[in-house]
């Protein structure tokens, strides 16, 4: 029976320590599921600590702890601590870095860091006075990356030493630990890259409107280089001076969306003023004096007062300007000069927007001036190349004249040479000829005495035929000396001696009547008016000379005498025949 | 001897003297072409009486004769082409002679007809006048050199 109560007690002790373990199990199972679920819904690692010790120190019936979130690389971390003096706290807070380079780098200790979690003892702590003297027992693990994390606890209320339950217990918890620690590390990781994150992307907005203010900057300037290399463009082949202004001018107003637009440039050397207007504006007229006038004003009016070449200046006042019938509200005008005698005004109006000129937008009109300039003085050049190409031609003309005048000359001084040569030869000739008689010349005074004698005779009222008229006329009939003589012996006939009465008193036939032509109208009157018509006439009597037989018989037949013969041969023949003559 | 020899052959060969014979003989040919000029009728009768010159030419003679001889009676006196002149007249005057002495031989009683037609007929007298001119005409032929109006102007000429 005893032993059977003893055993029974026994048992009873058995089965007491048995319940007591379970019991004991059970609670720090409750305590390590109570923990789990605090820990759980904490983020902050701070707060998480905290919580920690509580949990730790509470069920154990310990007194005082620490606890500590080290970060290895930074030598910083957080503590927290129950039952401990403020003074004993702020020599581990200070202690951190030390704990870290003692407990968790790899030259510090002997043990390979890994992530279990060691047991330090009070007595393998040393007299490194890191920790203070309640701490009895110092935890130590490894958390994912840089950080690490210690517990450091005091003796019991029970004053017993920790036993292998609680041993285990704490590991247990810190086991939970590392895994809500993990966890609000790795949420605070997450929560600091995502605030970096955030910064990283304000930055990048920064960056980004940075980059498109530099991108509108740059379009701005692109802009900018496209409207000069236009207007380069535009204005290098002109070369002609109203299309260079004008084209400036469109194009200056066409980049800046200006509705109204001016410019006029004076030449003072050349004299000569050029203008152009654009928009809803009168074309000013400005003479001479009158662009002079304009261009003091306008360089009264500028910003900067000089006159070197290539200058351009900004005109503060602009009223003056409709003055001279520049009806334009300027709103932004320019002073240019090229050279001392050679300067301009350009005037621009509103723009579109009504909005103000920007800087950039007077830094580009500017550089188009200078452009503008340039091809100004570009085309002054080739206008006074050209005048004096011009020139050129006009004097290589003029000369080329000379030339031909001076070849002309010289071949007229050549042919005049010649001409004088010829003619002192002619001279020479003549001079020579007038010494001797010459054929020539009688042949021309007989040709001049032919001709103005035929002309004389046949105006001349005395003129008489050139060739005797007896050529012209038929031939009279004839009779030969027989049947004269036997007429004449018959008494039939009368023989009429027709030469002239010298001749007749020389010789003549015998009983011939003698009627010289000279004298026909008396001598037939008075010696043959008797005659009967029908009677015989036998007229004789001519020579080399003269055939006045012919002329006679011819009257004779005028006074109707039919029958008139002329002698064959004449008075010759009569003599031959041996017929009487006296 | 000789002196007076060659002045008498300087005085013979003058051209002044060749100058005067030059303005007779121009004058009388100038002279004896009025007549015939104003009366060829007459003139032609003359030639015609001289039994020389064929019918059908002797009026055309009698129109150019006259102006031939005031020509040239005309360009002696002014002293152009001169030398020209006095030939033509020379041969007229050779002409004549031949004409007269024909006439002369051949007994035909007529004037000359040098001057007018109403002239006396012609004898030696009248041919050996025409020898005398002949004479002046080569005088003038020869020596004549003065107041001749060509030579005066070529001269000029020639000079310059």
């Amino acid at each position: 029976m005893t032993e059977t109560g003893s055993e029974r007690q026994h048992d009873r002790d058995q089965a007491l320590r048995t319940r007591e373990d379970l019991d004991r199990k059970i609670f720090y199972l409750r305590t390590l599921l109570d923990t789990s679920t605090e820990l759980a819904g904490i983020v902050q690692p701070q707060k998480m600590l905290d919580t920690f010790l509580l949990m730790t120190m509470g069920p154990l019936g310990i007194t005082t702890g620490l606890a500590g979130l080290v970060n290895v690389r930074l030598g910083s971390g957080h503590i927290t601590s129950r039952g401990l003096e403020p003074a004993d706290l702020e020599t581990v807070r200070v202690n951190i870095p030390a704990i870290g380079l003692r407990y968790f780098t790899e030259a510090g200790t002997a043990e390979n860091l890994t992530s279990r979690t060691r047991t330090i003892a009070r007595e393998g702590l040393g007299v490194t006075g890191l920790f203070p003297s309640p701490v009895q027992t110092l935890f130590l693990w490894d958390l994912s990356g840089e950080y690490a994390g210690f517990l450091a606890l005091g003796e019991k209320l029970t004053n017993r030493p920790l036993d292998d339950g609680d041993e285990e217990l704490l590991l247990n918890l810190i086991q939970i630990l590392k895994g809500a620690m993990n966890h609000a590390l790795s949420v605070l990781n997450i929560q600091q890259l995502n605030a970096e994150l955030l910064k990283k992307n304000q930055e990048l907005e920064e960056a980004m409107g940075e980059l498109n203010a530099s991108r509108e900057e740059l379009d701005r300037r692109v802009f900018h280089l496209k409207t000069l290399s236009d207007l380069s463009s535009e204005l290098s082949p002109l070369l002609d001076m109203d299309r260079l202004l004008r084209t400036f001018l469109m194009i200056s107003m066409g980049a800046l969306g200006v509705g109204q637009g001016f410019v006029i440039v004076q030449d003072r050397k050349a004299r000569k003023v050029r203008s152009s207007a654009v928009g809803p504006v009168h074309e000013p007229v400005l003479d001479g004096h009158g662009c002079e006038q304009l261009i003091y004003q306008a360089f009264d009016a500028c910003e900067i007062k000089s006159l070197a070449p290539g200058t351009v200046s900004r005109m503060g006042e602009l009223s003056f300007l409709r003055q001279h019938g520049i009806e334009i509200d300027v709103e932004l005008a320019f002073f240019f000069v090229i050279d001392a005698s050679f300067m301009g005004v350009f005037a621009l109006g509103p723009n579109i927007l009504a909005s103000l000129y920007s800087r950039e937008e007077i830094e580009l009109i500017v550089t188009q001036i200078s452009s503008f300039m340039v091809y100004l003085q570009n085309a002054r050049a080739f206008e006074t190349i050209g005048a004096l190409n011009e020139d050129l031609t006009r004097r290589n003309e003029e000369l080329r004249q000379t030339i031909a005048d001076l070849t002309e000359a010289r071949h007229r001084i050549t042919l005049l040479e010649r001409a004088r040569a010829h003619l002192r030869s002619l001279v020479q000739q003549e001079v020579e000829r007038v010494g001797r008689p010459g054929l020539l010349d009688c042949a021309l005074i007989l040709l001049l005495a032919t001709a103005i004698g035929v002309l004389f005779n046949l105006a001349a009222p005395q003129g008489i035929p050139l060739v005797p008229e007896t050529l012209l006329r038929q031939r009279s009939a004839t009779v030969n000396p027989q049947s004269a003589m036997r007429l004449a012996e018959e008494g039939v006939a009368v023989l009429v001696d027709a030469r002239p009465k010298e001749l007749y008193d020389q010789k003549h036939i015998r009983g011939a009547v003698n009627i010289p032509i000279s004298l026909f109208d008396i001598m037939y009157m008075m010696k043959l008016s008797q005659v009967d018509s029908e009677s015989p006439i036998v007229v004789y009597g001519r020579h080399v000379s003269r055939r006045y037989d012919e002329e006679l018989a011819f009257r004779l037949k005028q006074r109707d005498h039919e029958n008139v013969r002329i002698l064959e041969g004449g008075l010759q023949a009569w003599e031959a025949e041996g017929y009487p003559v006296q | 001897m000789t002196t007076s020899g060659d002045c008498a052959v300087r005085i013979f060969g003058h051209r002044y003297l060749a100058l005067v014979l030059r303005i007779y003989l121009g004058s009388i040919f100038i002279y004896a072409s009025m007549y015939k000029i104003s009366y060829p009728l007459e003139f032609a009768e003359n030639i015609a009486s001289y039994q020389i010159v064929p019918y059908w030419a002797v009026n055309l003679m009698a129109i150019v004769m006259p102006w031939t001889e005031l020509i040239c009676g005309i360009l002696l006196v002014v002293g152009l082409r001169s030398k020209s002149a006095v030939c033509m007249i020379g041969g007229m005057l050779v002409l004549f002679i031949v004409a007269i002495s024909l006439a002369l031989v051949r007994n035909i009683p007529i004037g000359c007809g040098c001057f007018h037609s109403m002239e006396e007929p012609m004898t030696w007298t009248t041919l050996l006048r025409d020898f005398v001119w002949l004479a002046m005409a080569f005088h003038v032929y020869t020596f004549d050199s003065a107041l001749q109006l060509e030579r005066r102007f070529l001269i000029q000429i020639k000079d310059e």
